[in-house]
């Protein structure tokens, strides 16, 4: 009877045992890995193409109250942008990066001028569209302290936007006809520190980050015959996200971001109509990782703000690992 | 010896005993929807079955169906309008051949119109914007689904009959129009005229249903079809209103009777599984209203008949066999007097067994 008693109390202990000893992964499983449990960079020597496009319209936005408010005016405005990506891991723990943006744009607005004294009635039409290379970043990842079982991992990011898209309207042929520019014409510097943890099949993290415009010049109205010097404000960005698997293919991420932006400097100052604007989003991602192409969708939805927008963004992400 | 093989074989029975009720417990009823694909599983939900379904649609309208069905570009006019509808769900399986469903949907709409600049010749000119708004949720919805109880698994046919009760607002709410300050910069004043719309009927409404599939191997071929009637006239409020001395609108309400147009409604759905998580399907749909009319401006006025006919291209992913995500993308084919919408569609379902032993 001691036998059979030693026998099954060493069964947990096996089993114990058993399941502590790490899965030893081949290359071709490590590129298939989901978000959740892939490395926070790219793998050295690896390396991922990616195309993204986001969709956003202007409707509504929050006033200088913070009350979610439709824009009353007939101006539809929406912007498409898409994106290349392309992550090269140069280490383990250092991913180089570069992003080459396409953007396309159009702005519509109509009014009806009506003065019945003067016999006059007229209806005015602005059709503004645009396409083009948009501002390309460039940057690195790394990962300051790699994730063990009792730590989590803290990542510096670092990017820099090249004024590389048209910054001015052009073929300007009166207000209302012209074409929009697909870069913003200023260069820019993100920063971005990560902490991230892994307790599977769930994974938190947790971001602070900060966007400096240096500033530039360009032609603020499609009318004016000389460029203008300004300077966008610094944006703020402080988010956690609480992501878990909800299969072995596909993970629900949920993040939480919250966006400061201070106002822009037109000539040196800031206009009398410029605010700082800040707004909290939820951002839920679903990824579907079939083996090494991953698909990301996501909606940006504006819980609450202040001089911002107050529209979903929309947008669709796919990845592949070479 | 014998004596210690016998405790032996009784403990390791006893410890397998164990593993193998955790095991039946973990199965339960749940078994059923493990075998279950999109396209085999049947129009309802089992017996004891309960599944939640949550939707979300985005439409951009930018394009409408006039009269005569000819295409009017909103875009161009800056008139375009984002729709976002929200719909809660569930149905129940009372028995494996009935089941009971509820439903509601919340919608928001923002349409604007095309902004108007008066010169009176009297300052200052008039700068005047019209919005109306759509907000808030339909009427709740209660039905009863049942499915014929045929032998074969190739052919399901589900018979509904449902009510919905005016549970919410209707006609329109007061407007919330305004008049603002002087602009300097064009010497106007801005004019806001916001109107408010509510989704309600405002009476009951019975929609009989039914829908047909049929399974050819990895194929299946879905027509479905319901009416709604609406049971009796309405009444609702309608709204005039002026400026007083302080530029301020006063409003004044009196009430109208109308009745909201029947809907017929049809749709040939075909899908193919291509993996047992993965369904595609394309959807057919059309959509119709009339017999609607209103006195609100005093004589009876018939509603227009609207039409809208519609293509959705979408996937059926099963997530678990418990949770569904169903996602599509919709294209206008033609219509009248409706918004030409492009739809982006998602879907969850979640299904459980909430009372199995």
């Amino acid at each position: 009877m001691k036998k059979v008693l030693i026998i099954v109390l060493l069964i947990p202990v096996w089993l114990n045992s058993k399941a502590q000893t790490d899965e030893q992964l081949l290359p071709a499983q490590l590129k298939q890995q989901t978000v959740i449990t892939e490395p926070v960079t790219v793998r050295k020597g690896y390396t991922r193409l990616g195309f993204a496009a986001y969709y956003s319209v202007i409707d509504r936005w929050f006033d200088e109250d913070g009350k979610r408010e439709y824009f009353p005016e007939n101006t539809w405005a929406s912007l498409w942008n898409f994106l290349l990506l392309a992550q090269y891991g140069i280490t383990d723990r250092l991913q180089l990066g570069i992003d080459i943006p396409f953007r396309s744009s159009s702005l519509y607005q109509s009014i009806i001028l009506d003065a019945p004294g003067a016999d006059y009635y007229e209806e005015l039409f602005w059709k503004v569209k645009g396409s083009g290379l948009g501002d390309i970043s460039i940057g690195a990842k790394y990962q300051i302290i790699t994730e063990t079982p009792s730590r989590p991992s803290l990542v510096f990011t670092t990017y820099v936007t090249l004024p590389t898209g048209q910054k001015n309207p052009t073929d300007i042929e009166d207000e209302r006809n012209y074409k929009l520019p697909a870069g913003s014409g200023e260069t820019t510097l993100d920063v971005d520190l990560l902490l991230r943890k892994i307790n599977f099949p769930y994974s938190y993290t947790f971001n602070i980050g900060y966007l400096h415009s240096f500033g530039g010049s360009r032609l603020l109205d499609p009318m004016d015959t000389e460029e203008t010097e300004y300077q966008s404000g610094g944006n703020l960005d402080i988010g956690a996200s609480y992501n878990f698997n909800l299969n072995e293919w596909i993970v629900l991420q949920n993040e939480l971001m919250y966006f400061r932006s201070a106002p822009d400097k037109i000539a040196g100052a800031i206009p009398e109509d410029e605010f700082s604007s800040w707004s909290v989003q939820y951002l839920p991602k679903i990824n579907f990782q079939l083996k090494r192409l991953r698909i990301v969708q996501a909606v940006g939805i504006l819980l609450v703000g202040r001089n911002t927008g107050a529209d979903p963004t929309y947008f669709i992400v796919a990845q592949y690992m070479l | 010896m014998r004596q210690s093989f016998n405790k032996y074989w009784i403990v390791c029975f006893l410890i397998l005993l164990g593993v193998n009720q955790e095991v039946i417990a973990q199965l339960g009823q749940d078994t059923i929807l493990y075998k279950e694909t999109t396209l085999s599983r049947p129009l309802n939900v089992h017996k004891g079955q309960l599944r939640i379904i949550g939707g979300y649609s985005m439409k951009t309208n930018t394009r409408y169906y006039d009269d005569s069905g000819n295409t009017e570009e909103l875009s161009e006019l800056g008139i375009s309008s984002i729709e976002h509808n929200f719909l809660f769900g569930l149905n129940y399986g009372i028995i494996e051949y009935l089941q009971f469903t509820a439903g509601i949907i919340w919608n928001r709409h923002g349409q604007r119109g095309q902004n108007l600049f008066l010169v009176s010749g009297v300052d200052p000119s008039l700068d005047v914007s019209t919005f109306d708004e759509y907000n808030g949720s339909e009427d709740l919805y209660l039905g009863l689904d049942f499915r014929l109880p045929l032998k074969t698994r190739k052919l399901d046919w589900l018979f509904s009959v449902g009510l919905t009760l005016p549970t919410a607002e209707n006609g329109d709410s007061q407007p919330e129009h305004s008049y603002g300050d002087i602009d300097e910069y064009s010497n106007s004043t801005k004019v806001v005229y916001h109107y408010v719309h509510n989704y309600g009927y405002g009476t009951n409404t019975v929609i009989p249903a039914m829908s047909l599939k049929y399974r050819i191997s990895k194929f299946g071929i879905t027509g479905y079809l319901s009416y709604r009637h609406p049971l009796g006239e309405s009444a609702a409020d309608a709204w005039s209103y002026q400026l007083d001395d302080n530029n301020e609108f006063i409003y004044e309400n009196a009430e109208y009777s109308y009745q909201k147009s029947w809907t017929f409604n049809y749709s040939i759905i075909a899908e193919y599984q291509a993996l047992s998580m993965l369904n595609g399907f394309i959807n057919y749909h059309s959509g119709k209203s009339y017999g609607g009319w209103t006195t609100e401006t005093g004589k009876k006025i018939a509603d227009p008949e609207v039409v809208l006919n519609e293509l959705l291209l979408g996937i059926e992913l099963v997530v678990t066999p418990k949770f569904w995500i169903r996602q599509s993308i919709g294209f206008p084919l033609g219509g009248t007097n409706s918004f030409a919408p492009f739809s982006l569609n998602t879907g969850l379902s979640y299904n459980f067994f909430p009372f199995s032993k």
